[in-house]
């Protein structure tokens, strides 16, 4: 296999990996974000029960 | 038990969590099968020689881009029709993936063009009607961030994406309507492969592959689309249902 050749080849499979790999990426901050959001409401639930109580 | 019973978000949830493991195991597995066949056991190419094998990322990364618009388009038709929440966050989920495998096709129909068109583009009608639907994905989701209400963007949405749907047949006719650079399609939907069998076996591989992913990975995203409306609707107040208690346990 020539030099160009392994170029062109590592361009393509590498654009596609890493296209999909950041992908993935994305979506574990996406959840990383979701859970800390759903981590406020529940303390924001919990502090408004507390404070009602009291 | 009714199917229709996962057509609320809330039913789908859990289920969306259970299936997408399962279909990226899947996709890693047929990846693998597809990347050995397609690298290692496909012979060379006598004319192209080692580069055409660009063409096992090629074939289904632009099919993938197509097909995801066409279920897109589906579902924005069931989501006008029906007024079906989980519909449209649907077309939410597979946009992305979409959009990637779409840039993907032309990044690597780039590559191999360079060396056997001798131009990294042309303004072919394959090419032109490629890159309009990449602008479509784009649009999509552009519009989906735009407009702050979920509901009215659903629609707008899935409007959107059916009106877009016009460009699907011109990009799979186009090679056959006009004369074009583009070569005419080697593997069709009504035809026998116009290539070695070990070489057909690898693009199909990884098509099975992309489309293992591109349902993983949308799976993953629904069920984020789904948490994140929820937590946005109990912001205000309200106790965490049930359902949404443990995304991490996939249930």
């Amino acid at each position: 296999m020539s030099s160009r050749d392994l170029i062109y080849l590592s361009a393509a499979f590498g654009g596609f990996f890493l296209c999909l790999g950041l992908e993935m990426i994305a979506l574990h901050f996406s959840h990383k974000r979701i859970a800390a959001l759903q981590l406020n409401i529940t303390l924001d639930a919990a502090l408004a029960t507390t404070e009602g109580k009291s | 038990m009714s199917v229709f019973k996962y057509s609320s978000p809330v039913t789908f949830y859990p289920l969306a969590g259970k299936l997408a493991p399962w279909f990226a195991v899947l996709a890693g597995l047929l990846g693998v099968v597809g990347l050995y066949l397609g690298l290692v056991a496909a012979p060379v190419d006598f004319q192209q020689g080692e580069i055409y094998r660009i063409l096992f990322i090629h074939i289904p990364t632009a099919w993938m881009g197509m097909f995801i618009y066409v279920v897109m388009a589906v579902y924005g038709l069931l989501a006008l029709v029906f007024n079906t929440r989980l519909s449209a966050m649907m077309m939410r989920a597979l946009a992305p993936t979409g959009a990637i495998f779409t840039a993907l096709a032309l990044w690597t129909g780039a590559l191999w063009g360079n060396l056997t068109w001798g131009t990294w583009w042309a303004w072919d009608a394959r090419n032109t009607s490629t890159l309009i639907l990449l602008f479509l994905y784009f649009g999509y989701m552009a519009l989906m961030n735009a407009i702050e209400d979920p509901r009215r963007a659903d629609k707008a949405g899935a409007l959107l994406v059916l009106v877009g749907s016009i460009n699907i047949p011109i990009i799979y006719f186009s090679v056959k309507w006009w004369n074009t650079l583009h070569q005419a399609s080697t593997i069709g939907v009504a035809s026998a492969p116009k290539m070695a069998p070990l070489m057909a076996a690898a693009v199909f591989a990884m098509v099975l592959a992309c489309w293992m992913y591109a349902i993983a990975v949308a799976l993953i995203r629904v069920r984020q689309i789904i948490a994140e409306r929820e937590l946005a609707r109990l912001q205000n107040g309200g106790i965490i249902p049930v359902w949404l208690q443990s995304p991490k346990k996939g249930n």
